[in-house]
């Protein structure tokens, strides 16, 4: 469950229905025991009707109730209500309602002692049964112990408590599910800085912000704070980095250059001047292409923003028709304006500027260039395509040129160390390079990149 | 022709003040970017050699300073940065050419005579204007196919004269690319150099190449064949 969004719905889901189930449960309980109650407060007053109406026929020490005093309810044959007095461990009167219903009714309790319970009649249905017993006595004449019951169905009783469950639990129910929506809008409420953050970390991913705002909620402000803090010190330390890489290039080709023009002196022979020439070009072509290759960022990491090939390949074609102003070149361009490389720019820059001055010194008059990108499912290809109509590359020497780290000294004449830094570095992109011959007549460079 | 070389490295700096001295051309030099600035404004200058990195100022802001000072002459940048991305900041800024250290100071010499051949419009290494031939290479000078024998200065002016035909060249600026700035001058002695000139390459007045023009400066008059 890696959702932040999940976790929360699930857990306070669970939550809700818990509680809610647990509130429904005391309330249904409470409910029933007031229900219950209720009944037992009913028949109590129905007692003590009876016992208000009860009369004592003293020939046979038996009390009774005329029908006529009855509540309809006690006089209706199977009416759900039923009352009896026993005495003497016998029922001495039974209401009318309780012909065609056997009801075990309590015969013998003492005097005060009392008892309410659910039984169940002969024809199995259900009642509450009140029975309560009670001192007739006559003063100090003889003791007359009765026991009063009144019985009422259980049908009422069960019907209120029915619907009252059916109300408590759809209500419950809606109330759950409202309580749904309503969590999911705060839960999507909560999460809004999380989902900003993410959405301003994609904008820095497509190089259309350099830092995160802000203003951010307390809780994750410590949080963009040293992200940005990250970032600056990250872009800081790759700018320190190239910087010292350049400072040190710069003091170790200028003494180079010294060595170089220091050759000319008299007092080196031919041989030893060849020498010196020879070994100052492998020294600088040593530190040329290890610098160069530790220069380049080779990284797709998020630091960088994307940049837009066409603006490169203009600022280079600008340069090298200043520096190959003699020549006339026409230039055969079809770029995809909007096509970007993800990745460092200096790169990028690297391999067109290598290859685009490769194709300018070896064409005759016409240069291509080809940039198009396309979308494929969820990823990028970008492709750039560099030809001209020189000399061409032979078959068996442009496999060569792709291999990766060749040694110095071996490299293909007048391709240089640029063609190693333009393998290394496509390498480190995981992109393709091919080489091939173009219908102009020359040599063909495909290079690609996924993005 | 007068250079300027803006090199903070002084061994490589006197090595090419040495050398390109050594060619006849007239040289001004420079230890910082500032120093750079100032002679490049205030002389009249045929082509600088700038390195990219330099104390005070540095050599791309060198550049884009004396390019905003509507200073046209070619330059090169000399650099040990040799990105790509310092490259095109460099001629971005308005350099003409660039040049990796280590280099060969005769690729040096032959991209510094190619600058100032293409920036007075000439593509080849020889200037032929009409009957008068010169080889910027060899320095070797013809009228029609008789070689003419110059002195370095008669050669320096003719040499500068036809690298820009048609345009007018003050006496000061044609001062400033013969002599250095240590050197003292003589405000009559372009006028010796240029009568003998004269005497020399059109004896017979009939070419009349070189126009006077009084208080303005010369004029090399001769139209190039197309």
């Amino acid at each position: 469950m890696n959702s932040l969004k999940t976790r929360l719905s699930l857990s306070s889901t669970i939550v809700l229905i818990f509680f809610v189930s647990l509130t429904g449960i005391i309330i249904d309980r409470a409910y029933v025991a007031k229900a219950t109650s209720s009944v037992s407060i009913r028949l109590q007053s129905q007692i003590y009707e009876i016992l208000r109406k009860a009369n004592l026929d003293e020939r046979d020490d038996l009390l009774g109730l005329s029908n006529v005093t009855l509540d309809s309810h006690l006089t209706e044959e199977k009416s759900g209500y039923y009352a009896a007095i026993a005495h003497d461990n016998k029922v001495s009167w039974y209401s009318p309602s309780n012909k065609g219903i056997q009801i075990p009714y309590y015969k013998n309790l003492k005097p005060g002692e009392h008892k309410f319970q659910l039984i169940q009649a002969d024809d199995g249905s259900q009642l509450f049964l009140l029975s309560i017993g009670y001192d007739w006595s006559i003063e100090d004449v003889k003791p007359l112990y009765y026991t009063f019951n009144v019985a009422e169905s259980d049908i009422t009783y069960r019907n209120e408590i029915s619907v009252f469950r059916y109300n408590l639990w759809s209500g419950l129910g809606l109330i759950v599910l409202l309580s749904f929506f309503i969590q999911k809008l705060v839960i999507k409420w909560g999460l809004k800085p999380l989902v900003r953050l993410r959405n301003d970390l994609s904008l820095i991913e497509e190089g259309k912000r350099d830092y995160l705002e802000s203003n951010y909620i307390d809780e994750i402000k410590d949080l963009t704070t040293d992200l940005n803090t990250l970032l600056r010190f990250e872009r800081a330390r790759q700018e320190r980095y190239r910087n010292s890489l350049g400072d040190l290039a710069h003091s170790f080709k200028t003494s180079l250059s010294i060595i170089n023009s220091t050759t000319k002196h008299e007092i080196f022979n031919e041989k030893d001047k060849g020498t010196l020439i020879e070994q100052v070009d492998v020294l600088n072509d040593l530190v040329t292409y290890h610098l160069r290759r530790a220069q380049a960022a080779g990284t797709k990491a998020s630091l960088n923003k994307p940049v837009n090939v066409q603006l490169l390949i203009d600022k280079i074609r600008l340069a090298l028709s200043k520096v190959y102003k003699d020549k006339k070149i026409t230039l055969q361009l079809t770029v995809d304006s909007k096509a970007m490389f993800y990745g460092d720019k200096g790169d990028l820059l690297e391999v067109l500027g290598n290859l685009l001055d490769n194709a300018y010194k070896w064409c005759n008059n016409v240069v291509k260039i080809t940039v198009i990108e396309e979308k494929k499912s969820n990823e990028k290809l970008l492709t750039i395509a560099i030809e001209n109509d020189g000399p061409g590359i032979p078959d068996d020497k442009q496999q060569e040129i792709l291999k990766r780290g060749i040694r110095i000294d071996e490299h293909t004449p007048g391709h240089g160390i640029g063609m190693s830094i333009v393998t290394d570095i496509i390498a480190a992109y995981c992109g393709e390079l091919t080489v091939s011959n173009s219908n102009l007549g020359g040599a063909k460079f495909v290079v690609s990149f996924k993005h | 022709m007068r250079l300027l070389i803006v090199e903070d490295t002084q061994e490589l700096r006197e090595e090419l003040v040495t050398f390109f001295k050594s060619k006849h051309i007239t040289v001004d030099a420079a230890q910082d970017g500032e120093e750079g600035l100032y002679l490049g404004s205030e002389y009249n200058i045929d082509l600088a050699i700038i390195d990219i990195g330099l104390p005070k100022i540095d050599g791309i802001t060198l550049i884009k300073k004396l390019r905003d000072k509507n200073k046209a002459f070619p330059i090169i940048i000399l650099t040990a940065r040799d990105r790509w991305q310092e490259k095109v900041e460099g001629l971005e800024a308005g350099a003409d050419d660039y040049l990796t250290k280590p280099f060969q100071i005769e690729e040096l010499a032959a991209r510094v005579n190619a600058l100032i051949r293409r920036h007075g419009g000439w593509a080849q290494s020889e200037l032929k204007i009409g009957d008068i031939s010169l080889n910027t290479l060899t320095h070797e000078v013809n009228v029609g196919d008789k070689t003419i024998n110059l002195t370095t200065f008669e050669y320096k002016i003719l040499e500068y004269l036809m690298t820009y035909p048609n345009q007018v060249i003050s006496k000061m600026r044609l001062t400033e690319a013969l002599y250095s700035q240590e050197h003292e001058r003589d405000s009559n002695v372009i006028e010796v150099f240029m009568r003998r000139l004269r005497s020399k390459i059109d004896p017979d007045n009939i070419l009349n190449p070189i126009e006077t023009l009084r208080g303005r400066g010369y004029k090399f008059v001769l139209v190039k064949d197309k």
